[in-house]
Parts: C-alpha cells; structure tokens; sequence
C-alpha cells in the first residue's frame, strides 16, 4: 500500500475510534479508552527503545508509581483532576530520575536486567503495603474531577482520555524530530559517536528517560481512573513486557507504530480471549508472523516501507 | 626549524603534549611511557608497525581508555582523566579507523548533527532539527569543503567506502578542532581513493593542526612535516620525515615491509 494511502487509512481508524461513543456501548467505550490508555503508555516507551535504543524492561514502574499516586492522594481526599495528575506525573518523573541515574550507568543486557528489577522491587512494596491494599490494590472512591467536566460519565472521559493521547502523540512527534530527538536518534544508531562529537550522552539518555517515566506516570494515572482501581499488577513485569510487545508489534521507532500496536495487542487480546483462555498461544504466532513480514511492524508493512 | 630538537624549547606552548604515557593491559605494556609534542598548526603522524601501540594510542587521546600512567595536555588543559565527550567540547576531533558514521541519517544530518555537538547544549525539544538552516548551512559548507556537496540528501548508509571517509572528515571539520586526531583515514582504500584522499589532506594541512596514524608511508611522507615512531609500544624515533627515514632503528622494525618506499 502506498504511502498515501496507509495514512487516510491510519486517519479513518482514528476517526472510527473516537467515534465509538456514539454507540451509546459502555463495553466498547471503555475498550476503546483503554485503547487511548495503552497508546500512550506505548508511546512513552517507544521514546526510550524506538528511538534512544534503551531497552527498559522495567516502565511498569512508573505507570505504577502514577496510578499509585492517584489512589494515595485519593486516600487524603484529594480529588481534582488538576493537582493529582500533575502530582502523578511528577511522581513517576522522580522515580524515572532515581532509577535511570542507577540503570543508565549500564547498557545492553545490564539495563534491562536492572530496570526489571527495580520494577520488580517496587511491585513488591505494592503488594506488601498494607495501607494500599496488598495483593488486593486500591479502589478508588471516584474518578478525579475535572473543573465541570463529570470524568464518572464514560463518554466525557473517552474524550479527555482521547484529547490527552492525541496531544501526547503530538508532542513526542515534535520531540523526535526536534535537535534533542536529533540527538537521541545519534545515541540509538551510534552512541560512541556521539560522545565524540562532544555529546554527554548520559544526561540525554536521562533525560529521555525521566520524560518517558513522566508519560508513563500520566498513562498510569489514567489507567487507575479508568477502572476506577490502582493494581500492583501495574507494576508487575507482565506489563513492562506487554508495553514492549505492542511497539515492537506497531513499529519500533514511528510515532504511529506504537498506538497501532496498543490498538492491535488489546483488541486481539479481546478477540482471542473470547475465544480461549490460552489466547497467547494464538497471538504469539501472530506476532512472529509480523516481524517476519517485516521487522519494522504493522505500520511499517501498511506504510509499504523497504527493509533496511 | 620545527625538526630541529634544539629549537623545540624556543617554540610556544604545544597544542598537544603528551608525557610518559603509559598504558598496562595485565602483564602487557601497549603504550611504554610516550612522549609526543604537538604545536599549533602542526601535521604530525604516528606511523609503527602492526601492534606498535598505535590503537592503545588514539584511544587514550581520545579518552575511551584511561592511561595506567602519565599526561595529557591539550591547550594548555589536563584532559588525562576527561571523558571522550569533554575533549571533544576542547576542540578535539576524532576520524575513526572504522567509519562510524550515523547509517540512518542523511548525509547532511550526519554532519548537522556533528554541529549540534558543537552548541551549548541540545535540549531543544520542539523546533523541528531538519529546518534548522543555521546547523544546515555549516553542514553544507563542510561538505563542499571535502566535495561531497552533491550527495547531501542522500542516507548515509548508502555511501561509498571512500566517500564515507569523506564524510567522517566533514563531520570534524565542521566542528572546527584545534586538533585533528585521523586515525588511519585512508584505511581500506584502494590505491586511486587514497591518491584523492592524500589531495584532500594537503588542503587540510594548511588549516588544520593534524595528527595522522596511518600506515600508508606515501601519504605520511607526502603531508607529514614530523614523525613518531612506535614499536612495541615506545617511542623509538621522532624528528622530519628524513631524520626518521634514515633511522636504522625504524628500518630494523619495519624490518620485512618495503619502507624505503615512503620515499618515493
């Protein structure tokens, strides 16, 4: 498929997504929420490995700290939407600047060993915090209110969630083609280099990093809002590696790789769940299937791109 | 004058100075107490047999490798301990053996980005790079100054060998080094491309303070205006190209290959 034409094609679906709530469907509206959710947690990691060649195994941690952040303020009563995501966001963006300092004095294998485990550990502060419910997480009272905006209304959230994505695709989308992105895109392709063109690739790749937790720590924070629920689950490995799953899925390193590979994992996830409780039997092969199309994705096998 | 030992102490403090470098791998000695000067405007190369020390060399320059021993001066600063990115910011400008190139970049972003490098910073997070004319302008200049102009738009990956190279060198040029550390430019080519390239060199020459590792001794004869050099790991002579080829010691460690034909 041309080019052209896997763009008006990207564009319908958005289109077709955002119109959903005019079903009048709860179960698709919050589905497709879910969707704008994940879309943004997967393009905050696509920042990191699309495009920085930093391989975290370990952002569930930040999508937790942000959904954790929205239970321990709801628990003070705090409830308006304006103090608690910021509050979330900087949450997680703290959490991004404590682990990446540790983890970013390694590379390769070592990096995503010790992002898995600092993530990990976190998971467990979660389910052995006994204020937080343990095991169980944490019900929220409500979702956060914002100003006269009803967020409890499924299709006044749909849409705040989809405003948030669509304007978190848009700043990344800036951000990669910007002398920064110029510069994280160099580390990816040849860091070495880039230290001797006079780069201090740390303080880049750090930076990109606290950036991607503080994203994740908004996808999280949404994420507790819209079930309603913070999950230690949040913070587990399963997620890191299904947040993995979809860019690699979508097409690691285009913006629009990403959220197709968020759209595409949940509603096979749906599908296929429907079907067997062994859906991953199906979806692994589906996926192989994918990447030996071609390594750069969905997007890259719609956009019709050669193979490097 | 610059080959006459007795002057060295009349000249003006060197660009680069390096004292008793000393480099231990275990029980190996690949750099043996180095001593190297280097004055502003200078084309000095570093030539030795295989295994002489020359990459242990350009990697203690350059920083990757720490030294077990001695200094490096470069413009009058200590950089012995500096990470590779801050000598760089001292005007220190690597053209590696390998071609390291960015393959996914254009030609011309592969030398905009070098620019970048040479700014303050790049936390700009929102102007998009690609439009910036200012880092696009230096790049452009830089590759018409190794005459690789025409081949601006293309991904650098698909470049020749040869005009890798090219690029490498205005990817330092226009990071406008007080110090040109090429490391075997002329590596891998054939003998035509290292005609042209040795042209290329000439003109640097005139502008640039160079210091050349290379192993072809036609180019390192042509351009060169002193000498080093290294086996297993010292300094066994320095001084001009003549002093150098008369010297029984280097001929003795070149013992094998056809050194007399730098000459011609």
């Amino acid at each position: 498929m041309p080019k052209r034409g896997a763009q008006w094609l990207l564009a319908l679906c958005l289109l077709a997504l955002l119109a959903v709530p005019l079903t009048g469907e709860v179960f698709y509206i919050r589905l497709v929420t879910r969707i704008f959710v994940f879309a943004i947690l997967a393009t905050s990691l696509n920042l990191l490995v699309g495009y920085t060649g930093l391989v975290s195994f370990g952002h569930a941690a930040f999508v937790g700290l942000g959904a954790y952040s929205v239970a321990a303020l709801g628990l003070h009563g705090v409830g308006s939407a304006w103090v608690v995501w910021p509050a979330a966001i900087l949450a997680a963006a703290l959490g991004a600047l404590l682990i990446g300092a540790l983890a970013l004095r390694t590379s390769g294998v070592y990096f995503i060993m010790i992002t898995l485990a600092f993530a990990q550990m976190l998971y467990y502060v979660a389910v052995g915090s006994a204020r937080f419910g343990g095991d169980d997480g944490v019900r929220l009272a409500a979702r956060n209110s914002l100003g006269v905006l009803n967020l409890d209304k499924p299709v006044l959230f749909f849409y705040v969630v989809a405003a948030i994505f669509l304007a978190v695709l848009f700043a990344c989308s800036r951000v990669v083609r910007s002398r920064f992105g110029r510069v994280l895109r160099g580390i990816k392709d040849n860091e070495r280099r880039m230290q001797s063109l006079g780069f201090d690739t740390y303080r880049y790749k750090l930076v990109a990093f606290v950036l991607a937790g503080a994203l994740a720590g908004l996808g999280g924070a949404l994420d507790a809002n819209l079930n309603a629920f913070a999950s230690p689950r949040l913070f587990h490995w399963e997620l890191s590696g299904d947040l993995l799953i979809m860019i690699i899925l979508g097409g690691l390193g285009s913006i629009a790789g990403a959220p197709i590979g968020a759209a595409a994992f949940i509603v096979l996830e749906e599908i296929l769940s429907s079907l067997t409780k062994h859906w991953m039997a199906i979806f692994g092969p589906l996926m192989l299937l994918v990447i030996l199309l071609h390594k750069g994705g969905i997007h890259a096998l719609l956009a019709g791109k050669h193979e490097r | 004058m610059r080959s006459s030992p007795a002057s060295m102490s009349a000249r003006p403090l060197p660009l680069l100075e390096v004292q008793g470098l000393t480099k231990r791998f275990g029980g190996v000695t690949a750099n043996d107490a180095i001593d190297l000067e280097l004055a502003a405007g200078e084309t000095h190369a570093v030539i030795g047999p295989n295994g002489a020390g020359k990459t242990t060399l350009v990697a203690q320059l350059s920083g990757e490798i720490l030294p077990s021993a001695g200094r490096i001066v470069l413009g009058g600063l200590d950089v012995t301990r500096m990470p590779p990115y801050r000598r760089a910011a001292r005007g220190l400008a690597r053209v590696f053996q390998v071609t390291s190139i960015f393959k996914d970049f254009s030609t011309l972003e592969n030398v905009a980005i070098a620019a970048q490098g040479r700014l303050s910073h790049s936390y700009a997070f929102w102007k998009p790079a690609e439009a910036d004319e200012g880092l696009n302008t230096l790049a452009r200049e830089a590759l018409r100054q190794v005459g690789l102009e025409s081949r601006w738009s293309d991904p650098a990956g698909e470049l020749s060998h040869g005009e890798h190279r090219q690029l490498e060198i205005a990817m330092a040029l226009v990071r406008r080094p007080r110090l040109l550390l090429l490391d075997e430019p002329t590596a891998g080519m054939g003998p035509e491309e290292s005609r042209d390239f040795q042209q290329l060199l000439l003109g640097l020459k005139k502008s640039y303070t160079i210091l050349l590792i290379e192993h072809d001794m036609q180019v390192v004869f042509a351009i060169a205006d002193r000498i080093t050099v290294l086996a297993g790991g010292q300094v066994i002579a320095s001084g001009s190209p003549r002093e150098v080829q008369g010297n029984t010691q280097v001929r003795e460690a070149y013992l094998g290959e056809d050194f007399a034909m730098g000459a011609g």
